[in-house]
């Protein structure tokens, strides 16, 4: 990880949240500049909505941070910035990266459509009837895609494709406590869960995340849009 | 509605209409959910047998009426389907969770043990992560935790994964179904990320999630409820 730390600040609100504004405004410009300078390649879309999604991940902080929220949205977030940005690495790194996520999209799509279906009772209705057409369709898609993986792709994984194996072995156990109720969360003493200082690691490293996305992202592009 | 009553083996099951297709129960089935649920964890706290297994039960409901309390805000405020699936999440994990320690005395004793094991976990991640000061002290926060583990009495670890939760409860088919759904949103998916806007915040998805939800939280009053009528 890129890992120039003179950006990561950690300050009164009013400082965090103008560093947020700006890796925010950073984000924002770099998924402009694709959209209106580059051609619509599968490649540069999944690579702009990963970098929208971390805009939009990075606008939730920044609007959350300043009134208290409790570290296990901080934490949340900061994990959604990190599984983020291991997915633009992979993107970079791998020209199949593409194929994957469309053969990825299309299992997840089953898997909502399957989960509405399951809400639904009537057989015989014309939307159930709909949704299975279009699983039919999607599963048809995946049988004939050059990828087969078994899915999910676990974030380990994912990481371990990308050289990330020691900072997901520093930090994910710490945001998977507090992205389930976990017994840390439940039954840990309060002070601790709540502290001050899980609250920092948060914000830095979703600050560290981000700013390496736009960073990497940029790179690739041979643009100088990054930061500030 | 619960009504109070000395006696908590005595509380009733309230009867709520749970239906997909009748949209227009929604919040009031989350006010009546978490009326119950905030009413049954207060007799936990407040009754005689003040055991590990009643903390564990009280704490785990106290934790569902704080994600019941988000969802039915998040729904109201409209928040991006993204966050009610978290809460829907939650409450299902919570049920999982509930099932486990009711299993057996030794799973109760696990969850106790789990705290301290999950923050031993989290500090040696850390270690290498910072300065030389900073690591000598996270080394002997780690040490400390684990005299503490030492004087409690052994169990194994809460399972990690949701999956084997779901073996050990019987959900399986159910895990099969609604996990994959919550799990799109959860995480920074290809769903989230590539799929269509409209379905992906659609108000269609919105309720199922809050539904399940519902019917989980149900399912926990419904499990507390009759454990506590067992024990009277």
């Amino acid at each position: 990880m890129n890992n120039k730390l003179d950006h990561i600040k950690f300050g009164t609100t009013e400082e965090v949240k103008k560093e947020l504004k700006k890796l925010s405004d950073s984000l924002g410009r770099l998924c402009s500049y694709i959209r209106e300078n580059l051609p619509r390649t599968g490649k540069n879309l999944v690579i702009h909505s990963i970098i929208g999604q971390s805009q939009a991940e990075i606008i939730r902080l920044s609007d959350l941070f300043p009134i208290n929220p409790p570290n296990e949205i901080l934490a949340w977030i900061t994990r959604n910035l990190f599984e983020l940005n291991l997915k633009l690495r992979y993107t970079l790194k791998n020209e199949e990266s593409v194929d994957r996520f469309a053969y990825e999209l299309a299992q997840d799509q089953i898997d909502i459509m399957e989960g509405v279906l399951e809400l639904s009772e009537d057989p015989d209705d014309e939307r159930v009837k709909r949704i299975r057409k279009q699983i039919g369709y999607h599963k048809t898609a995946m049988e004939n895609s050059k990828i087969k993986a078994k899915l999910p792709y676990p974030t380990q994984v994912l990481a371990r494709e990308v050289d990330a194996l020691k900072e997901y072995r520093a930090l994910y156990k710490l945001y998977s406590k507090y992205v389930h109720p976990s017994a840390f969360l439940l039954l840990g003493d309060r002070e601790s869960v709540q502290s001050f200082g899980y609250l920092q690691i948060f914000i830095k490293q979703s600050q560290i995340y981000a700013r390496d996305t736009a960073s990497r992202a940029s790179a690739a592009y041979g643009v100088d849009l990054e930061y500030g | 509605m619960i009504t109070p009553r000395k006696n908590p083996g005595r509380l009733e099951l309230p009867k709520i209409d749970l239906n997909f297709d009748k949209p227009e129960n929604i919040e009031s089935n989350n006010e009546r959910l978490l009326h119950n649920l905030k009413e049954v964890v207060s007799y936990i706290r407040r009754s005689e047998q003040q055991t590990q297994e009643y903390t564990a039960i009280g704490t785990i409901g106290s934790r569902a009426v704080l994600e019941l309390r988000r969802l039915r805000d998040w729904y109201k405020q409209g928040a991006p389907n993204e966050f009610i699936a978290w809460a829907a999440r939650n409450v299902y994990e919570l049920k999982l969770l509930l099932d486990y320690i009711l299993e057996s005395e030794q799973n109760v004793q696990s969850l106790i043990n789990q705290p301290l094991k999950d923050h031993k976990e989290i500090l040696e991640g850390m270690v290498g992560l910072y300065n030389q000061t900073e690591t000598e002290e996270l080394k002997a926060s780690i040490k400390e935790f684990e005299t503490l583990l030492g004087a409690l009495p052994e169990a194994e670890d809460v399972p990690k994964n949701a999956y084997t939760l779901a073996k050990i409860s019987g959900a399986i088919e159910y895990h099969n179904t609604f996990y994959k759904m919550f799990s799109k949103y959860v995480h920074p998916s290809p769903w989230l990320l590539f799929g269509p806007e409209e379905v992906i915040n659609s108000d269609n998805i919105k309720r199922g999630l809050v539904y399940t939800a519902q019917n989980n939280a149900f399912f926990i009053l419904k499990t507390v409820v009759e454990k506590l009528a067992k024990d009277e």
